[in-house]
């Protein structure tokens, strides 16, 4: 994949997603996070994120992957809208960290940005409605 | 190419979880044609983890494999060997 990932969160909420992630997918391409603390100074935070941005960004532009629309990680990426080639997708979960680092198709950034808004919306799930013994698809 | 296939019991208490699904995918992708899941029901694309997740294949579900491809025989093994070990490695 050639578009950088970075995830931009509160806390550290970004590095351990990650750390799930590798769990999984030990060998998926680079990904980098920043974590928001309350706070933090806003030349910080926009330090912080500049310094992601750079290191993900392989020339084919970057995916900012924050934990919720509205909230400061969120906003302070959006802070680079039209600064930078981005794309701010909001409500980050593992199933869209793992499809990612496991994709197979090289989408352009415009392509990948709405791919993993649904992907990440369609992997949210009333479980037991999944398991067989409710008649769910898994049987 | 050739196609191979097999039912085997998942062993590990813990199922078919999140780690040994990365693990089947990652063996899975090694195979220059097809790899498939099912638990009886729908067949699941064997190259994806949140594919094998959605099978919710707890210890004891009986689960069939499918393999098409040049070292079909050898990854079927493979995979086979994972579902049916009683504990992750450390």
């Amino acid at each position: 994949m050639s578009v950088g990932v970075l995830i931009v969160a509160h806390y550290r909420l970004g590095e351990e997603m990650l750390q799930a992630l590798r769990l999984i997918v030990p060998d998926g391409p680079p990904m980098a996070a920043v974590g928001i603390a309350p706070n933090q100074a806003v030349d910080d935070m926009h330090t912080a994120i500049a310094s992601g941005l750079d290191e993900v960004d392989r020339g084919q532009g970057v995916l900012v992957l924050t934990d919720m629309f509205g909230g400061t990680p969120s906003n302070m990426a959006l802070s680079f809208l039209g600064e930078r080639r981005l794309e701010v997708v909001t409500g980050l979960n593992l199933p869209m960290l793992i499809k990612l680092a496991t994709l197979q198709e090289d989408m352009p950034l415009e392509k990948l940005a709405p791919f993993i808004e649904g992907y990440g919306q369609r992997n949210i799930s009333v479980a037991s409605a999944l398991l067989p013994d409710r008649g769910g698809k898994a049987g | 190419m050739s196609e191979v296939e097999g039912r085997f019991v998942v062993a590990s208490e813990l199922g078919l979880h999140a780690r040994p699904a990365g693990e089947f995918v990652r063996i899975a992708s090694g195979v220059d044609g097809d790899v498939e899941i099912s638990r009886g029901g729908e067949w699941m694309n064997g190259k994806s983890v949140l594919s094998i997740l959605s099978l919710a294949a707890s210890q004891g579900t009986e689960v069939h494999i499918r393999v098409s491809g040049p070292d079909a025989e050898a990854v079927l093994t493979a995979l086979a060997a994972l579902v049916e070990r009683p504990h992750d490695p450390a």
